[in-house]
């Protein structure tokens, strides 16, 4: 569990985040929306460890994540914008990188390190990909190895900012079927901020909606109406029904 | 698990020419007297630079050889100096290399980029430097105090007579440092993939970053000690070579050009064996440079 007790941030003068209080539970994926600039990704960098001049308080009720490390919080992996700086190393071998954190320094790494590599290569299907460079690999496919480098992590704690960019449509079925399984044995926690608002409508448990720092609104995808997005994005939508699994599915109009 | 190293046709035609080149490069160097010594000190120059293209693998700033990137320069410049104004005692000389190479990698690493040219254009601006100075020295009739000044381009402790433990104690450095890495080979490549991805205190990565400026400063500056100027091509072959052995290839190639440019050294003096040395580096570096294919913006060369 994650519990947020008025988180405040203030940078170069400006109040980014407003005494912010949230609580998230194991087993869910939470869903961050808001407009550019509302302050999601400070936010999530906080919970990360990676920004810590805030105020108030971040606690995670999991050893594993628990300990702060300097730059980072152990336990808690963080899908950003960060750049790999060395584009010679190749997609699988990037991938199992993932699992040094895990392994001791001068053994190999476990048949389960190679298992779970392997696993979300799979399922991310990246495997025709595993002999390419990583300077060589497309947008779309260099987003999904990232993503799958944060996951294999297995952290108790993955918070991932903007990771259906560059991916297309079967990409982001794919990556929404592996984050579901991430959680899904009820100990881990996904916090996914994202600015496609049906990809956090169909997959999150639970929405948050922030806006000039504060939580505006938070709820399961039913919050997610023509009148709140009409309120904090400005615009007219048409909300219809997945009819697979009845979330809501924002529509824009065409323009007049 | 280990592998048994095969050799691939493919391989093995590049192998045996570069070999066969090495061989015969040597065989004509003692035909026309050349000093063993002289011929085998130059060879832990070869060693130093082997290793120095290996940690390529865990430094992404190695992207050019230490010609491209100035590093060779600075040496030589400090190398004279020191020679000049200091000592002349090989084990200083060695130390005063390595303590001005530490700070010019760091400035490389705080202020350059290391997926843009900005390395190899800092490289022409110290071999610019260099240049300058030199004919400076050559035009004002200044005459160099330092014993076989120009051998500095072939190696200078090749060509000087140093302690039996100096090319002992590089050639185990040139040996130890590349072992060791390879042993800390995962943690060691997570860590080039910059600190948000090592999820470890940042002091480690700091201590690593540090000590593969110190190894790559130690590696150079050996190189440069005892093969000079001709080493220079290393980290192009290594990189431009498709097959499945780039590792044997660069050291046949860096054995190679070592021995022609010694050939060279006999045969018209040691400024055309370091200029034949430095047009082969610029070669190799456009080659690979020319034939990098970059699709995607995200490393794309500026």
């Amino acid at each position: 569990m994650i519990d947020i007790s008025n988180l405040s941030l203030t940078i170069n003068g400006s109040a980014v985040l407003k005494d912010v209080s949230l609580t998230m539970n194991d087993g869910e994926i939470v869903g961050l929306i808001g407009r550019s600039g509302s302050g999601k990704t400070v936010f999530l960098k906080s919970i990360a460890g990676r920004i810590h001049s805030y105020g108030g308080t971040v606690s995670i009720q999991n050893p594993a994540a628990q300990e702060k490390r300097r730059g980072s919080r152990k336990g808690v992996s963080y899908y950003g914008a960060a750049m790999p700086q060395n584009p010679e190393e190749t997609l699988y071998n990037f991938l199992l990188l993932a699992r040094v954190p895990f392994k001791k320094p001068f053994r190999p790494f476990s048949d389960y390190d190679r298992q779970v590599t392997e696993e979300y290569l799979l399922a991310l299907d990246l495997a025709r990909y595993g002999e390419a460079k990583i300077s060589a690999l497309p947008d779309g496919i260099f987003r999904l190895m990232m993503l799958a480098h944060t996951l294999i992590s297995e952290s108790p704690v993955v918070i991932l900012d903007n990771p259906t960019n560059d991916l297309d449509i079967a990409s982001v079925r794919l990556f929404r079927n592996a984050l579901t399984r991430y959680v899904i044995n009820g100990s881990r926690i996904a916090i996914v901020s994202s600015n496609d608002l049906n990809f956090i409508s169909q997959t999150a448990d639970r929405i948050v909606i922030l806006e000039d720092g504060l939580i505006v609104e938070t709820g399961t995808a039913d919050i997610m109406n023509a009148n709140t997005i009409k309120r904090y994005f400005g615009i007219n939508v048409l909300i219809s029904r997945n009819i697979y699994n009845g979330k809501p599915e924002i529509h824009l109009f065409p323009d007049a | 698990m280990m592998t048994r190293m095969r050799i691939a046709r493919s391989d093995a035609v590049p192998i045996a020419l570069l070999a066969a080149a090495a061989l015969s490069a040597g065989a004509a160097n003692l035909l026309i007297n050349a000093s063993h010594s002289h011929l085998a000190l130059t060879l832990i120059g070869v060693c130093a630079y082997a290793a120095l293209a290996l940690l390529g693998d865990y430094d992404p700033y190695l992207l050019c050889d230490t010609i491209q990137s100035g590093e060779t320069a600075v040496g030589t410049l400090a190398l004279y100096a020191a020679a000049l104004f200091v000592t002349a005692d090989p084990y200083f000389l060695l130390a005063i290399a390595v303590l001005a190479l530490v700070p010019y990698q760091l400035f490389m690493k705080a202020v350059l980029s290391p997926l843009k040219k900005e390395i190899a254009l800092s490289g022409i601006a110290a071999q610019g430097i260099f240049a300058v100075i030199a004919i400076l020295i050559v035009v004002s009739g200044a005459r160099t105090s330092i014993p076989m000044a120009g051998s500095v381009f072939t190696g200078y402790f090749s060509a000087v007579s140093v302690p039996v433990a100096l090319p002992a104690a590089s050639l185990a450095l040139a040996v130890i440092i590349p072992f060791v890495l390879k042993t800390l080979n995962p943690e060691m490549r997570l860590l080039s993939q910059g600190a948000p991805f090592s999820r470890r205190p940042m002091w480690t990565h700091s201590v690593a970053t540090a000590g593969l400026v110190i190894a790559r400063s130690l590696l150079a500056a050996i190189s440069l000690l005892f093969a000079g100027w001709t080493c220079g091509i290393g980290i192009s072959v290594r990189r431009l070579y498709r097959g499945a052995l780039p590792d044997l290839v660069m050291v046949l190639s860096l054995v190679c050009l070592g021995q022609i440019a010694l050939l060279i050294e006999a045969l018209s003096g040691p400024l055309p064996a370091m200029a034949a040395s430095w047009a082969c580096s610029y070669a190799f570096f456009s080659l690979y440079y020319c034939r990098r294919v970059h699709v995607y913006d995200r490393y794309q060369q500026s």
